[in-house]
């Protein structure tokens, strides 16, 4: 079935189509707001609130708008926005897992993305990772597709040179 | 062109678009900006290998048929009520008062006879919230909030019950919960 044809089963409270559905995302979302909230616990619930909102309140999509999947991922930007918003503004200590972070096997570009500002990663990963187009992503962010391009370049500028310095002030160190 | 006005149309080659001839023709011909664009398709591989480690390979199966949580159904305590004199509404004040259910009121502001009331909740171990309350409407005497306290959730709702001689009479309840597997229990 295509998007339409799911989204109109999942309206109609059709629960396999919807289990489908979520098996097939959840896991996906899930990894998303892992990069932006705080903990894999706040991720793993913010994503359970998110299907489970979209079972009881099936409503939104619109097909000639986008995927399905922008349309998740989307919900799933603004949940994390929203989180935040409750929790305080970000610090560079929490949008890391410092945990991760500093193991030992940390690799350099783990510690590089988690420096990176929370948009700027939100953007590389539903582009790099989540393959979504400039226009999806427009709708995403809710910005204009030029912007997308810039930010994008900016992005993916700032991590560079991140990653760089991590790999030299690794090299300086007896 | 330099490499720095290029570095833009090299970020637009990974992701497949066409970019005009100029730039085209300086990055052909350029060995900094074609390690420029190395690296550039190095941190999306990365990305990808990153998330392919980070994937869950399963989520916890029909959670979404679960009931919508809701903290009146696990309220740890009913309502609790105090009197406030109206008097401190006077003027703005600064006051510290234990609501119970963990709540703090550090500031009470409002005009005398006024309509309105607003005070600044401060939980134990958590950030101050105002909070707004009519006296006057049945519809606006109500004020609700949420907020994460360390990893658990901290919901209260603060209500205007009645306006006697003096006195405002509010009515208090909150939860603490914490999210485990998906399941909610009281902190």
């Amino acid at each position: 079935v295509n998007d339409q044809e799911l989204w109109e089963l999942i309206r109609r409270g059709d629960a396999v189509a919807f289990d489908g559905f979520y098996r097939e995302n959840a896991p996906r979302v899930q990894a998303f707001l892992r990069q932006f909230l705080a903990s894999s616990q706040a991720a793993e619930d913010v994503t359970q609130e998110i299907f489970t909102r979209l079972w009881q309140r099936p409503n939104g999509f619109m097909a000639e708008r986008g995927t399905l999947r922008a349309y998740l991922l989307g919900i799933a930007r603004k949940r994390a926005a929203e989180w935040w918003r409750k929790e305080g503004p970000p610090s560079p200590e929490a949008m890391g897992d410092p945990g991760v972070a500093s193991a030992e096997n940390a690799s350099l570009f783990n510690d590089a993305l988690s420096r990176l500002r929370p948009e700027q990663r939100m953007l590389l990963w539903l582009r790099e990772v989540e393959g979504q187009s400039y226009s999806e992503l427009a709708q995403i962010l809710n910005v204009p597709v030029g912007t997308v391009r810039s930010r994008l370049f900016a992005a993916r500028e700032q991590l560079r040179r991140l990653w760089l310095s991590q790999k030299s002030s690794r090299q300086e160190e007896p | 062109m330099k490499c720095e006005e290029a570095a833009e149309f090299v970020s637009a080659l990974c992701e497949g678009e066409l970019i005009p001839p100029h730039a085209a023709e300086h990055i052909g011909e350029c060995g900094r900006c074609h390690a420029l664009l190395n690296q550039y398709v190095q941190i999306g591989a990365e990305l990808r290998r990153m998330a392919s480690v980070e994937m869950p390979q399963a989520v916890t199966a029909g959670v979404w048929r679960r009931k919508p949580w809701s903290f009146s159904t696990i309220w740890r305590k009913g309502w609790e009520t105090m009197r406030i004199p109206k008097l401190v509404f006077a003027t703005l004040v600064l006051a510290t008062l234990a609501l119970g259910s963990g709540l703090v009121l550090k500031r009470v502001r409002a005009q005398s006879g006024g309509p309105i009331i607003m005070l600044t909740l401060t939980p134990e171990g958590g950030r101050a919230m105002p909070c707004a309350i009519s006296l006057t409407g049945s519809k606006l005497n109500l004020c609700r909030g949420v907020q994460m306290i360390k990893s658990a959730f901290l919901e209260y709702d603060v209500q205007a019950l009645a306006t006697e001689s003096g006195r405002v009479q509010l009515g208090v309840r909150s939860a603490l919960v914490r999210s485990t597997n998906g399941r909610f229990t009281e902190v």
